[in-house]
């Protein structure tokens, strides 16, 4: 195939990204962004749970006891952000932390929400730990789960 | 041989007399033949150059002559075939034949020396030449969606979406500019929520898809052409 010229190379890219699956490729966040992409959600009011409620993705980490019923609506809903079924998802990468913290939380608290094994929910924290970019606001919560959830065997 | 990019010798207006022209035609064949010459001109006219070796402006009144004739008198784009290749394929084929006989014509009543023809074998129309002339196409297919979507979002008052798509997707794929970073979006726009963000930006990259449907769909016959037009723009920079 013949060499893009250098005009064109932001055309063949737009146009590759349009015909990607999903909006992602187009948009295209890069790692330095998913930070505050995640910070930000973590800190609005979680649009996910019914009434008025304006507990935020932060609160609902920090509460000592979650209502389980909570953390399944939030547990539900980050799912369906990883699966790429809403309208207004979040990347991908943002989603799985936000499903991460939701999963670990639930099970230090020994409310089971998955059908993942133990192994599999902290497999899926360590992912969450290695990513360059995560806040460490979200790391920290995230070693003090996974630390609870040890404690408990 | 220098290439210009967006390249349209011929002013405005001269395309604007090829529409009265055409003013016995229907509105909606209008409407598709100044896509047709608005999505084609410039890789038209590259193809002249490049193949047929003439300058831009000799390039630009062939061109004219073949959208005037064969496309608006002829109506050639009801005559192309799907089941006989693309409708690129067709035109530049028709351009060809066009553009062959308007040079020998030329020769003939301007004296030009038959050794300032390329030869039937020099001029034949090769997968290169195709490839180039969908590039040319594909890319000016883009930016007229592109250009379509600002309309739309003009018209719409949905200035919101226009300008974080631009920042985002357009102004970096046009100029090579890195796209504006998450947190200057928020700063600039206010968005309180990254999923007012993310709305915005799903909402433009749908439309600019259905404008590039639509553009493709003014010179194909069936839904079953618009999407191999939808592949063949894909793959054009594959």
């Amino acid at each position: 195939m013949s060499e893009i010229e250098p005009e064109d190379r932001g055309s063949a890219a737009l146009i590759r990204s349009l015909f990607a699956p999903g909006d992602e490729d187009v948009i295209q966040w890069r790692p330095r962004e998913l930070a505050g992409i995640l910070t930000q959600e973590a800190r609005c009011p979680l649009q996910c749970l019914p009434g008025n409620s304006n507990l935020t993705f932060f609160e609902l980490m920090d509460c000592d006891h979650a209502d389980p019923e909570t953390l399944r609506a939030v547990k539900t809903w980050a799912k369906r952000q990883c699966q790429g079924y809403d309208d207004d998802r979040l990347p991908e990468p943002v989603a799985k932390v936000l499903y991460a913290c939701v999963l670990i939380k639930a099970s230090a608290q020994g409310v089971s929400l998955t059908r993942l094994s133990a192994a599999e929910i902290q497999n899926l924290v360590q992912w969450c730990l290695a990513q360059h970019w995560l806040p460490p606001e979200v790391a920290s919560r995230l070693r003090r789960e996974l630390s609870r959830f040890g404690r408990r065997g | 041989m220098k290439r210009t990019r967006h390249s349209n010798k011929l002013p405005a207006t001269r395309w604007s007399l090829i529409g009265r022209a055409a003013a016995a035609e229907s509105n909606v064949r209008r409407a598709a033949i100044a896509e047709v010459v608005t999505a084609y001109d410039p890789a038209l006219k590259y193809f002249l150059v490049c193949k047929l070796r003439v300058d831009e402006d000799t390039a630009a009144e062939i061109t004219q002559g073949f959208v005037t004739d064969r496309i608006i008198e002829k109506g050639i784009l009801g005559r192309a075939d799907p089941a006989r290749g693309r409708v690129r394929s067709f035109i530049v084929r028709a351009l060809y034949n066009y553009a062959m006989t308007w040079l020998e014509r030329s020769r003939r009543h301007k004296g030009i020396s038959l050794d300032a023809l390329p030869t039937a074998a020099e001029a034949a129309i090769d997968d290169p030449l195709l490839k180039s002339f969908d590039r040319q196409w594909a890319r000016n297919v883009l930016w007229q969606a592109v250009d379509a979507m600002h309309k739309e979002c003009l018209q719409k008052s949905r200035n919101d979406i226009w300008e974080i798509f631009r920042v985002r997707v357009v102004e970096p794929a046009k100029n090579g500019t890195e796209p504006m970073d998450y947190d200057r979006l928020v700063e600039r726009f206010g968005f309180s929520s990254p999923r007012e963000a993310i709305h915005r930006l799903a909402t433009g990259v749908r439309m600019l898809k259905r404008h590039l449907k639509q553009i493709v769909g003014q010179y194909t016959h069936t839904d079953e052409q618009v999407e191999q037009e939808l592949l063949d723009l894909r793959d054009a920079f594959a």
